[in-house]
């Protein structure tokens, strides 16, 4: 058969991919897809719900506060807790006190606190540091300070429930990000496990363009293409995946699970990080393997 | 045929005393004195390769020499160990100058260039056509199709596959597998071609054939060392270096007159 020169185009150095590429590519975006919404998640729990918990849990507290009975005839309820907001207002580790008005709840919560039948008012109050003082008031404080002034009060710090919510949210993180570190291993070994393949079925081709003075570095190159390539792609498609995810789990739409708190384009933003993070390990973990591969085959 | 004073000369190239060969002193530094020198290189049998017992010799440019030895005595290896340019398992060897301890295995690429490979590790794609396993090689270092492509067709012309081009390399006979193979060393301008055994399997003269255009590479100022078992055909080639199976090898200096 003659030769056509200008019909003639180069046959490709390396034999593409094959058929099992688009395989890959639906796992390796799914894996990607998983990683940005846990790595999220990881975010979400670690860094936004354990400081807001502990910010809004742990520095305040809530007290209910009545007359002595000695005083009753001579103060009325509301006075007390007008009083109770003075009196702890200025006591020490206390950054502000508000009488909250009165609602139907009130009762319930007063009895809950330890106050009985008896009528309450609540007052909540910020703890915190002030001068004067290097620490947040305790429940006990603020109880003493109300007693030495005629006021009987119970105080609720929100103490036995912030630790275990705190643990719980901690575990939480430290779960996800098990999850997402063992879905970026898995997605690692994936990477292996196609450069390896590949390897061996292009092995003598290597070792031919080896010989024939092809440079390691343009030998690696198409070595590693088609795997960073599929990775480049489930990337996209997984960070398009995670992106969706995260605007459908938003909390403000009616009807749907709040996944995410409080998703916003910043988080939109960081879903893209994640998946380059996953290309970037695929092209490691390719690039280790496929320089071991090399040493073999152009030697 | 060993090599002897008066052949040699015939050939341009010299012979002196295999001590002096030898000798760490001889004067080789000046750049590119010598293409290849073997010093005492020795490597054991590796899978079905042979082993190859201390051998030593020395080509200069545009040298033509022969390794020639019965079946398993290292032919093809010593060609190998010239072609990959890692450093052998045992003596030295020399590439253009360098002594390959010296070369970075990120730089070994360059010397690879330098040569023409007609040995059965570097085969044929039998897929792919005549034409495109011709310009492998230029593609391999990264030429432009518009530089290598009608020296291709020169090439193709030159070893009479001009009429089959664009068909595959596995539906070729063996004497044009052997043109096209010769074709491909070629076609980066090689400074010496190493051919393991070529025209094995070829009747006479189609054999010879291939050896006029070997003759010719030779003519043009390449440097050739071939794998040769049959004596006869080697001592018509030029110097001889005699390699035995397992045994101590002469030594011969081959070199550019």
């Amino acid at each position: 058969m003659s030769l056509d020169p200008r019909a003639w185009r180069p046959s490709p150095l390396l034999p593409p991919a094959r058929g099992a590429g688009l395989a890959a590519l639906c796992l390796g975006a799914a894996l990607i897809s998983l990683v940005a919404v846990l790595a999220m998640a990881w975010l979400s729990a670690d860094m936004r719900a354990r400081p807001a918990l502990r910010a809004r849990l742990g520095g305040g507290a809530t007290v209910a506060v009545t007359t002595s009975r000695t005083r009753a005839e001579l103060e009325s309820l509301d006075a007390a807790a007008w009083r109770a907001r003075e009196i702890l207002a200025m006591s020490p580790g206390v950054a502000s006190a508000h009488v909250l008005a009165p609602a139907p709840g009130d009762q319930a919560i007063a009895a809950a606190l330890g106050m009985g039948a008896a009528p309450a008012r609540l007052i909540t109050v910020s703890l915190g540091p002030r001068a004067g003082s290097a620490k947040s008031a305790t429940t006990r404080a603020l109880i003493n300070a109300l007693s030495r002034e005629g006021l009987v009060g119970a105080a609720d710090d929100h103490n036995p429930v912030t630790g275990p919510v705190e643990r719980a949210v901690t575990l939480d993180a430290v779960g996800l990000a098990v999850a997402g570190a063992l879905l970026m291993g898995i997605l690692a070994g994936l990477a292996a496990a196609m450069i390896l393949e590949r390897a061996r079925r292009v092995a003598p081709r290597i070792t031919l363009l080896s010989g024939l003075g092809m440079s390691n570095g343009a030998l690696l190159t198409r070595l590693l293409r088609p795997v960073v390539l599929s990775a480049s792609l489930a990337a996209i498609a997984g960070a398009a995946v995670a992106m969706a995810i995260m605007v459908f789990a938003d909390p403000r739409l009616p009807g749907l699970a709040p996944l995410i708190p409080s998703p916003s384009a910043l988080d939109l933003l960081s879903a893209a990080a994640w998946p380059t993070l996953a290309v970037l390990v695929v092209l490691a973990v390719a690039t280790v393997i496929g320089l071991g591969r090399m040493k073999v085959l152009a030697p | 045929m060993a090599c002897s004073t008066q052949r040699v000369a015939d050939f341009g190239c010299y012979v002196q005393n295999a001590a002096k060969a030898v000798s760490p002193t001889s004067p080789l530094e000046g750049g590119q004195a010598h293409l290849v020198r073997f010093h005492r290189v020795a490597s054991g049998a590796r899978g079905r390769m042979a082993g190859l017992a201390p051998l030593s010799f020395l080509l200069g440019p545009g040298a033509r020499a022969a390794l020639v030895g019965p079946p398993g005595s290292g032919k093809s290896l010593a060609l190998r160990l010239i072609a990959v340019g890692a450093p052998p398992p045992g003596g030295r060897l020399e590439l253009f100058g360098t002594d390959v301890r010296a070369i970075r295995r990120s730089r070994r690429a360059l010397v690879r260039r330098r040569l023409g490979l007609m040995l059965a590790d570097f085969p044929l794609i039998d897929a792919w056509s005549v034409i495109d396993n011709i310009t492998l090689a230029a593609r391999a270092v990264g030429r432009r199709e518009a530089e290598f492509f009608p020296r291709a067709l020169e090439l193709l012309s030159w070893v009479g596959l001009s009429a089959r081009g664009g068909e595959a390399a596995g539906r070729l006979n063996l004497e044009a597998r052997w043109r096209l193979s010769l074709a491909r060393a070629l076609m980066n301008g090689p400074e010496l071609l190493l051919a393991d055994e070529p025209g094995a399997g070829l009747a006479a003269a189609p054999r010879e054939a291939l050896f006029k255009l070997i003759d010719q590479v030779h003519g043009a100022g390449i440097a050739v060392i071939m794998a040769l078992t049959d004596e006869g055909q080697a001592a018509r080639l030029g110097p001889t270096i005699r390699l035995a199976r397992w045994a101590a090898s002469p030594v011969f200096l081959a070199g550019a007159a």
